[in-house]
């Protein structure tokens, strides 16, 4: 079931979460500053096209590592045990501690661990003991880890003093360095007298059978020195075929992770080395060692021509720390065992596609954890891909399914719904602060869609017809474009469409708008690549006419969709996929299409800007807030920075986070209006907290979102699209 | 079986134990509240580490055998000061002492990180167990980076590495709480190098 009810009653739970906000939030926002310190002197993008590509071979020869990974192993004298899924991880385990005669067992950090629910499996055989900090705080209070990197990271220190008390039996104060004391002592007790030491493993080595371990606090080495028998619980996708790959991934992970240097400890273990005999010795034994390598959906993922992709993951959770959407709810609300992006992807393959079905909803789009993975994964377009395949097994409510797979495919279905909007929505549009209009609150079941920021009024002439009677005067002709609109300046925002057409004629080129519908990004982010397919292909051929110089957007959702999505979408079809890759060749996104034609002009852009329609005696104060589709999906960063900065009657200053995700997401904004309204807050402070003027857009969608966000809080502050500033629109 | 084929300076790379890799290995060491005394001799690191432990002021420190320091000479100074310096490796005494000192194989300069072969459990619960862990290093072996380590161990094994290889950056510590800094969870909370020029 899609995101219903009872989910939005966890999110809204920890929305109104204060301890939660405040960790996850803060940790959040010195996260990026000290990870860039400690990264600093280090080329990231080549570090990580290493890992990327060591880890990608290691998932092509899978089988044959393994193999002799438990070669080495066995000469050594270790076992080797290969569990198909958690099931066979319990029998393994219970058969080694009725041998041993084994009742306690000590483990160090382990997400597979966790992802199998070993210690609810084992309790009735061994006494399980957690001893990584965080992990032994949340066994206490039965709770699963909501950080893969840090467990408790949901717990304030008053929460964590109660377990403590609770666990101890005794009052314990709220003052960290006395409950790690308390924990160390605690512990060390449970190390003296386990007979079984369990942990996980970072990497493991095929060429010489060495499996790495990195801990801070000294757990996992205990773990494997005190306890007479250790077992190392290994997915396959920690193995690495040579020795000498351990070296980017420890340059990677601690830095990535926690914005170490490197770990406290880094422990190397190559076979079973030297411990006390029956725990206290004197006499020294060799070591009994088990290795077990979980299988648990690994193998088909690490097969997946598409998701292989996924097993590039070396679970530093700097995604996680990223994450606009889970900075605001933490992972046991976005996340099942493994927290995040990255675990909704690794849900699906190790737990089921029912359980990643909700939490694959969280991700907004925005693509910040791209920029950030050190196995280089594209995590947002991967998602998407996981969502195609939950929607064919699991499929969108009633009237949901209905829009996408029956208004959306119908062009003219679609249109006359859009038309019927402008009419329907007049009787509640009023005029805002600046000018334009506006949807403030809408009655029945849809307040909610009003209640956070308001939505533009529908525009009854939409651009579609106002293009043909616009008089393009086309002095010095050097071409022709032609002008994808997309829905929103269709039929919210015509006259960013109009002022596009200006600046496009006074650069010499006339604008022409093809018969056109929906680019089909909704279909794509909505998990129904065929309804997706379909409306590609109702605009293909009207957009592959040799005429056309350029095909131009000025909404980065429709430009990544004409550019990226559709070549993809018809790769089944050779004629079309021809089509579609000249038709991405030819299309710019509008910001994109002004610097380049400019740059050829020798960079003159100042000359693109009309005459101020109002008369401005002082330079106007602008800032440019970052599309994600643009920024990180399309690479386009500095572009509209070089343009605004060249116009002589603005003066362009950068705001505080100017690239973080307003909230809009498209339909993200319908189908989680309480995320959406947190992200789009933050970002309004920091526009408010700018000295800017106007705020400078190059998306439609994210226009929409700031303009209803200002106008709800009566901001004196306005949204410009940049082809509304470089017409001297203001 | 991984065979110790021998000495790790054996194998080591061109420019190891050059001054600005000390320089670097203790400051980056230092950065990580590491305390890094240098020595010119055995006897003077013997001295260093004598000082430290009564500096410590505790009754009982152990240690396991060393190449670079004589551990029965330091163990002999102590007596007359009334601190017992323990080379009896027994796994309840190692719990109870409060320092414990043992000699690592290798520095890397550009982490402040020390390397040791700990196949020997001993060694492990030395430099695990007791609240103060001395290590101690020879300058010369001090290398530039995480990844000569690498290479330097695959030479020293002949490509089979001993089964228990331990790398130390620092004192053992936690954020898990608050996101906190506490040093000193389940390892040492303090860390001593005496890096000795021989």
């Amino acid at each position: 079931m899609p995101i219903d009810n009872a989910f939005k009653v966890r999110i809204n739970k920890a929305l109104n979460d204060s301890n939660l906000r405040g960790a996850l939030g803060k940790f959040g926002d010195v996260f990026p500053e000290s990870r860039a310190n400690v990264y600093q002197g280090i080329d990231f993008e080549e570090l990580r096209g290493i890992i990327a590509r060591n880890k990608a071979n290691a998932a092509n020869n899978m089988e044959a590592l393994v193999d002799q990974f438990e070669a080495n192993i066995i000469k050594r004298g270790g076992q080797v045990h290969r569990a198909k899924d958690g099931n066979a991880v319990f029998q393994i385990l219970k058969d080694i501690a009725k041998t041993r005669n084994a009742k306690k067992l000590v483990k160090s950090k382990s997400m597979a661990s966790e992802e199998i629910h070993l210690n609810q499996h084992m309790e009735d055989t061994l006494q399980m003991v957690e001893t990584d900090l965080g992990e032994w705080i949340i066994q206490q209070v039965n709770e699963k880890p909501s950080h893969m990197v840090m467990p408790a990271i949901h717990l304030s220190k008053e929460k964590c003093a109660e377990i403590f008390s609770q666990a101890l039996g005794y009052k314990v104060e709220a003052d960290i360095p006395n409950m790690v004391k308390l924990a160390r002592k605690t512990l060390r007790e449970h190390f003296m007298t386990a007979d079984i030491g369990l942990s996980g493993c970072n990497i493991a080595v095929a060429e010489t059978g060495t499996m790495c371990i990195f801990t801070n606090e000294g757990n996992a080495r205990l773990t494997s020195s005190l306890p007479p028998v250790h077992v190392i619980l290994v997915g396959y996708e920690k193995l690495a075929e040579k020795f000498s790959e351990i070296a980017p991934i420890a340059k990677a992970l601690p830095k990535s992770a926690t914005a170490q240097t490197l770990t406290s400890y880094l422990t190397m273990i190559s076979g079973p080395a030297e411990t006390l005999k029956d725990k206290e010795g004197p006499e020294i034994v060799k070591k009994e060692l088990h290795v077990i390598f979980l299988d648990n959906g690994r193998r088909e993922l690490l097969n997946d021509p598409i998701f292989k992709e996924a097993g590039q993951c070396i679970r530093c959770c700097s995604c996680l720390n990223v994450c606009p959407v889970y900075q605001l709810v933490g992972g046991h609300v976005f996340g099942h065992i493994y927290a995040g992006g990255i675990g909704s992807l690794l849900t699906g393959f190790f737990n089921s596609l029912q359980e990643t079905d909700k939490v694959q909803e969280m991700c907004i789009g925005c693509g910040r954890c791209r920029d950030f993975c050190p196995g280089k994964i594209d995590i947002p377009n991967l998602i998407l891909e996981m969502r195609n395949r939950v929607r064919k097994e699991i499929p969108l409510p009633g009237m949901q399914n209905f829009i996408v797979g029956s208004v959306l495919r119908n062009k003219g279905l679609f249109q006359f719904g859009l038309r019927q909007a402008s009419w329907a929505s007049a009787p509640f549009t009023t005029t805002g602060k600046d000018g334009n209009k506006y949807i403030r609150s809408l009655p029945f079941g849809f307040k909610k869609l009003t209640d956070w920021r308001s939505l533009p009024g529908f525009n009854s002439t939409p651009f579609r017809e106002k293009i043909k009677s616009i008089k393009q005067e086309v002095t010095n002709k050097k071409g022709k474009v032609a002008f994808f609109g997309g829905c929103v300046i269709d039929y919210a925002y015509p006259e960013i469409g109009e002022s596009l057409v200006r600046v496009l004629n006074k650069v010499g080129f006339e604008v022409v708008y093809p018969e056109q519908t929906c680019c089909g990004a909704p279909a794509s982010y909505m998990g129904r690549p065929d309804v997706a397919k379909e409306i590609a292909m109702q605009n293909l051929q009207h957009f592959a006419n040799d005429e056309f110089d350029y095909i131009v957007s000025a909404c980065p959702t429709c430009t990544v969709a004409l550019k990226e999505k559709w070549p993809k979408l018809l790769e089944g079809n050779q004629e079309n996929k021809a089509i579609a890759d000249v038709v991405a060749e030819k299309t710019l996104d509008f910001i994109k299409l002004m610097h380049t034609l400019k740059k050829a002009q020798g960079g003159a852009w100042n000359e693109v800007a009309a005459t101020c329609d109002v008369a401005c005696s002082a330079p106007i104060k602008v800032t440019y807030h970052d599309s994600c589709h643009l920024n990180r999906e399309l690479g386009i960063k500095e572009e509209p920075r070089e343009m605004l900065v060249a116009q002589s009657h603005l003066s362009f200053m950068e705001m505080e986070e100017a690239d973080r995700c307003c909230g809009f997401g498209g339909s993200y904004c319908i189908k989680l209006p309480e995320i959406s309204t947190e992200l789009l807050n933050r970002k309004l402070r920091n526009i408010e907290n700018s000295r800017a003027e106007v705020v400078a857009v190059d998306c439609p969608g994210c226009l929409m979102s700031l303009r209803g966000g200002l106008d709800t809080k009566k901001s004196n502050k306005r949204v410009l699209h940049c082809a509304q500033l470089l017409d001297g629109k203001y | 079986m991984g065979v110790y084929t021998g000495d790790w300076k054996l194998h080591l790379p061109e420019g190891a134990g050059a001054e600005e890799l000390f320089k670097s290995f203790k400051e980056k060491a230092e950065a990580l509240t590491v305390k890094v005394i240098r020595v010119d001799s055995k006897t003077n690191a013997e001295k260093a580490i004598i000082e430290e432990i009564k500096a410590a002021n505790i009754k009982l420190a152990v240690g396991v055998p060393m190449t670079l320091v004589d551990a029965l000479s330091i163990q002999e100074s102590l007596k007359g000061d009334g601190i017992e310096f323990s080379l009896d490796l027994d796994r309840n005494l190692i719990e109870q002492a409060q320092f414990g000192v043992s000699q690592f194989d290798l520095g890397i300069a550009e982490l402040g990180t020390i390397v040791q072969d700990a196949e020997s459990v001993h060694k492990r619960l030395v430099s695990m167990l007791p609240p103060t862990h001395l290590a101690v290093i020879s300058t010369k072996t001090i290398i530039e980076t995480f990844a000569d380590s690498l290479e330097v161990i695959e030479k020293v094994y002949n490509g089979e590495p001993s089964n228990f290889i331990a790398f130390v950056t620092g004192p053992s510590k936690t954020a898990d709480i608050e996101r906190v800094l506490t040093i000193g969870v389940h390892g040492p909370g303090r860390l001593i190098i005496v890096c000795v020029d021989e």
